[in-house]
């Protein structure tokens, strides 16, 4: 296996009273594709430029396969960042760009030629060589800041929100050829966005932050199945939250009242205390939604009467705000075969909607 | 429609006239036969006079070019410098350093001329041709400086770290990066001391000795003395250079960065 491991100990930056990032700790493993997300302002683009050495940790070390990478110069690491906004140097051509860094280090001019043709294929840009980067489009500039950054055989590829400058179609395009190119060079790739879509579908383990600190580390439908707090679940897509006292427990389940709502039973993933008041999440596109009142149903489903508030029709699924209580709550419904269904739910009709047990989550406690 | 037209149109042409009228009539009037402002004949004495009957005159066009030269060389050396400086690092007191250094250009002439003749008085330096490349290098330096710095605030500070992160030092960046991305501007600031200190009149009029005459020094002691032809014949001669360095220019501009 190529690429390092990288090891972020009690990592601590600050700028004055500013708390940029706090008490970072963290593993990423050989060849792992990690992502940090947060919102903009959590502090990830800071951690990445501590790795890339344009930033000094306040506090805390960072190890490259057990060496201490502080005290090494930015230009010395083997470690290399792709910009926001590529920052391709305007006065030289893809060419030289991409030959940049081996300019510095006297190899042989066919040497040279055979290592940037190789890595302009890399990133499926053989043709426009001879090009300067105000010719280029936004695709194409960051396909030559892939390949500049590829070509001194870094040990770690680090990329700070590489695709934001890029529309939406393209950026989809460009993720999955990230992920291919990835997979061939087969180096750690430490990958810095705020969108969860991007670091959900690429990503082996992904860390979410928030002001400064790191809130969960996971692989994505850990993530995203099993937020560690509201926050995290609230940011990796919709969410419906219920906050409720705990009136009974056994092994694996809560029973949760909530008020003006009812009985909810949610899945023990904390242990609970009778008397808690939590907070518990469920995912829109886990909730069910019919007309008529499920029958035969195993009892480890919660199911609730409501009437819909509105609904969002767009194409491969509905949205529809269903009112039960005083809670209104987001049903997310694909249309896997729209024309066949039971007649469509319209607005304000009365439904039931139900979800299994086991995918609500109990994402905040207060203790009594 | 056609009235809003015509409207502009004479505009326009007033304009030029207003602009180019007098350079006209001193073109005219530098192939006139006779001495005053009255048309006696075509004859191109004055040029003669001035090609070879005039040695101070050319002696002050010698020393204005020299000036011109290397206090032009050694401003756009230290402005350029000065830019990159303030561009690349980050200091508590790069605001204050960068008004100070912008602050000469809007100070009145005739307060620098004043103040550089105090100083050279107060150190004991004699006026002479090295008191105006003084004064000529000082009065550039912000120039310099401003256009490199306006051609570097074009670009991204991270093409500076981009350059760290491939393995450059900072002398590879300086001279692989900074240097060559900044390279228009640092022309134009070159130029722009070039044009300042060829026909400056007001600094070099307190800061030169003896025998330190520059071009327009000397061409406003001669009109003391009267409107003499060969100033119209001087300025022809000016204005023809002028138009040459500018349209070469532009082509080098063309060649270089296109």
């Amino acid at each position: 296996m190529k690429g390092s491991e990288i090891r972020v100990e009690n990592v601590t930056k600050r700028f004055g009273d500013f708390v940029a990032v706090e008490n970072a700790s963290f593993e990423i493993q050989r060849g792992e594709f990690f992502s940090l997300l947060g919102p903009s302002g959590c502090g990830k683009t800071t951690l990445l430029r501590i790795i890339a050495g344009f930033e000094d940790p306040s506090e805390g070390i960072i190890y490259l396969d057990g060496q201490n990478l502080i005290k090494i110069l930015p230009n010395e690491r083997p470690v290399n960042i792709i910009f926001q906004n590529y920052a391709l140097f305007p006065h030289l051509s893809v060419f030289e760009n991409v030959a940049f860094s081996l300019r510095l280090l006297k190899i042989s001019e066919s040497e040279i030629k055979r290592q940037v043709e190789k890595y302009l294929s890399l990133v499926k840009l053989d043709m426009h060589t001879k090009k300067y980067p105000s010719q280029l489009s936004g695709g194409q500039k960051q396909r030559v800041a892939i390949a500049r950054a590829l070509i001194g055989e870094p040990k770690v590829l680090l990329l700070d929100e590489p695709l934001s400058a890029l529309d939406a179609k393209l950026r989809q395009h460009m993720l999955i050829e990230l992920d291919s190119i990835h997979d061939e060079v087969g180096i750690t790739f430490i990958y810095v966005t705020h969108d969860q879509q991007e670091a959900l579908s690429v990503s082996d383990r992904v860390a979410i932050m928030n002001d400064g600190e790191v809130l969960q580390i996971g692989t994505p439908h850990q993530i995203y199945e099993s937020p560690a707090d509201s926050f995290v679940a609230s940011f990796l897509g919709e969410t419906n939250f219920l906050r409720g006292r705990v009136n009974q427990v056994n092994e694996e389940y809560a029973k949760i009242e909530i008020k003006e709502l009812g009985e909810l039973f949610v899945y023990l993933d904390k242990p609970l205390k009778i008397n808690d008041v939590v907070k518990l999440t469920i995912r829109p596109e886990k909730i069910r939604i019919t007309k008529q009142m499920p029958e035969n149903l195993p009892d480890k489903f919660n199911v609730l009467h409501g009437r819909v508030d509105e609904v969002i029709y767009s194409g491969f699924q509905s949205k529809y705000f269903v009112k039960s209580g005083k809670f209104s709550f987001k049903v997310y419904k694909q249309h896997v075969n729209y024309l066949l269904d039971e007649t469509p739910i319209k607005w304000n009709e009365d439904v039931f909607i139900w979800w299994n047990v086991d995918d609500g989550f109990i994402v905040e406690v207060e203790e009594e | 429609m056609k009235e809003k037209h015509r409207f502009s149109f004479t505009m326009f042409i007033l304009t030029m006239i207003f602009f180019y009228l007098p350079i006209a009539v001193l073109i005219i009037f530098s192939f006139n036969e006779g001495k005053t402002m009255a048309w006696s004949g075509f004859s191109l004495k004055w040029y003669q006079k001035l090609f070879f009957e005039s040695e101070e005159l050319w002696k002050a066009v010698f020393n204005s070019v020299i000036i011109a030269i290397f206090s032009s060389l050694v401003s756009t050396a230290i402005g350029t410098l000065g830019a990159i400086g303030m561009y690349w690092y980050r200091f508590r007191s790069k605001k204050y350093i960068q008004v100070a250094s912008y602050l000469p250009l809007i100070m009145p002439e005739i307060i620098m001329g004043v103040s550089l003749l105090i100083f050279f008085v107060m150190f004991k330096i004699p006026l002479s041709l090295l008191t105006i490349f003084i004064a000529h290098t000082t009065v550039s330096i912000p120039y310099v400086l401003f256009i490199v710095m306006a051609r570097l605030e074009e670009f991204d500070y991270s093409i500076i770290e981009a350059a760290y992160d491939l393995g450059a030092k900072e002398i590879d960046t300086l001279f692989k990066v900074i240097l060559p991305i900044s390279m228009p501007g640092i022309i134009s600031g070159f130029l722009m001391a070039v044009t300042l200190s060829l026909d400056d009149f007001v600094i070099t009029f307190f800061v030169s000795g003896p025998g330190s005459s520059t071009l327009p020094l000397y061409i406003n002691s001669m009109i003391r003395f009267g409107v003499s032809p060969i100033i119209n014949a001087v300025s022809v001669v000016l204005i023809a250079s002028t138009i040459l360095l500018a349209v070469s220019t532009r082509r080098f501009y063309k060649y270089m960065f296109s």
